[in-house]
């Protein structure tokens, strides 16, 4: 059973640093509002269009999922991080805003085309079980939406390095190059650096696959030994920005770590 | 301890998010039963690059007649030279990313599907509304998957467009 206030204050935390990496998405996705118009490449993507057909139901949806009605509910979210921003350095997550911002990202999915990553599936994840925790707000369902955060973050981690695992790429070192040489990820001094040595590409390839894999014990290990690998973690996530220029993946992930410390702190407490 | 309605409702939920979660893993697409519940895009894929990590770099490519001169493959990809700043701050990066989902859908949905024509309009769309000054008024664009190691694979021609005319953006 974890401490009820220890897990409050964890899922708080979560909270806060997820609603940082939900200001960042919505801040990007404003800053591309161009690209919102019919005829550009963020334009919805009519995934509802076989099952509301051509209604005025469908005629409503279309209008509000193109500018300038979507860049309305972007910034509606906006507003809602930055409100749970505010609500839990005073102490509490403001329900109403956890509500807003739930309700604009299932808009936002349903629309679909907004170039969503596995950062916006964390933050999502961690905003969504808080929403439920503050609307049934016990010490039961607080400690139930920690524990899934950190499953969650577990479960993230290794199915990442799982897959990559069982791959002749990413263990030759092949894979990272290949990456590094990438116009959409890449970076030209890192491919340069690899490309001279295959050693180190080598080594790297095979770093990240054991980063992953091990991280996905941390929120299961002693507190030291969780504490160790989430640095680990977070350095990583940092050199993947810098390198990849996956910039959201830091806050989305980071978000997870208080919780990740608590479910250890607590499975470890009486040992 | 006793456990009230809503919180049972709720670690029901939880749980089977949870659930679906570890299942969806399993799977390196998205199974068609999944896609039907999960219509919100809720549960998460996390095989970040993995197994195989894309190899291959998608370009728009832009062919157009001006002036009686024809004019081949000018690269029209949403580009983006990236800095120190774009780890904190890098929102193009999505430009590509839903690029490269058009381009999944134009390789798996069959041709005639509801999907691949909507992919197709809307990369259509794109490459008829950039300035006509500057790209005349018939065109035609091809997407093509280019791999980063050209010593041994080739080029990949994603969908071939039909020609289209400029349309004067209302």
């Amino acid at each position: 059973m974890m401490d009820s206030v220890m897990s409050g204050t964890a899922l708080a935390r979560s909270i806060a640093i997820a609603s940082v990496g939900g200001v960042l998405t919505d801040c990007e996705l404003l800053s591309l509002h161009k690209h919102f118009r019919r005829d550009s490449l963020l334009t919805a993507r009519g995934r509802l269009d076989r099952l509301m057909g051509r209604t005025a139901l469908m005629n409503t949806w279309t209008r509000l999922m193109h500018k300038p009605s979507i860049l309305v509910i972007i910034g509606l979210r906006l507003a809602a991080c930055i409100v749970i921003i505010y609500s839990v350095t005073q102490g509490s997550p403001s329900r109403l805003a956890l509500v807003t911002y739930c309700i604009c990202t299932l808009l936002l999915n349903l629309r679909g085309g907004i170039g969503n990553n596995g950062s916006d599936q964390m933050t999502t994840i961690v905003l969504f079980l808080a929403c439920i925790a503050a609307l049934v707000d016990t010490p039961v369902v607080v400690g139930y939406v920690v524990l899934t955060i950190a499953l969650q973050l577990s479960l993230a981690y290794l199915a990442a390095g799982g897959v990559k695992l069982t791959s002749r790429a990413w263990l030759s070192g092949e894979a990272v190059c290949s990456i590094m040489k990438s116009q959409t990820f890449g970076c030209e001094p890192v491919y340069r650096l690899f490309s001279r040595s295959r050693r180190i590409a080598t080594l790297i390839g095979i770093a990240v696959v054991c980063t992953e894999v091990l991280c996905a014990a941390a929120p299961w290990l002693p507190p030291r030994a969780c504490v160790a690998l989430l640095v680990i973690a977070a350095v990583s996530h940092i050199s993947i920005a810098i390198t990849m220029g996956l910039n959201t993946f830091v806050p989305a992930f980071l978000a997870a770590y208080p919780s990740a410390l608590c479910v250890s702190a607590a499975l470890w407490s009486h040992a | 301890m006793i456990v009230t309605f809503k919180e049972t409702a709720a670690i029901v939920a939880i749980s089977m998010w949870s659930a679906l979660s570890v299942i969806r893993q399993l799977y390196p697409r998205k199974p068609h039963w999944l896609s039907v519940i999960d219509i919100c895009s809720l549960v998460p894929s996390w095989r970040f690059f993995g197994p195989k990590p894309t190899t291959s770099d998608l370009h728009l490519l832009l062919s157009y007649k001006k002036r009686g001169v024809t004019v081949e493959s000018v690269d029209i990809t949403p580009y983006y030279p990236r800095s120190i700043l774009s780890a904190v701050w890098n929102p193009r990066r999505r430009l590509r990313k839903s690029m490269a989902s058009l381009a999944r859908v134009l390789r798996v949905a069959p041709a005639r599907s509801r999907r691949y024509r909507s992919a197709e309009m809307i990369l259509a769309a794109y490459a008829t509304s950039l300035p006509r000054s500057v790209y005349g008024r018939r065109r035609r664009f091809d997407l093509v998957s280019r791999p980063v190691n050209m010593i041994d694979s080739t080029e990949e021609c994603v969908f071939k467009s039909d020609e289209y005319v400029y349309k004067v953006r209302s």
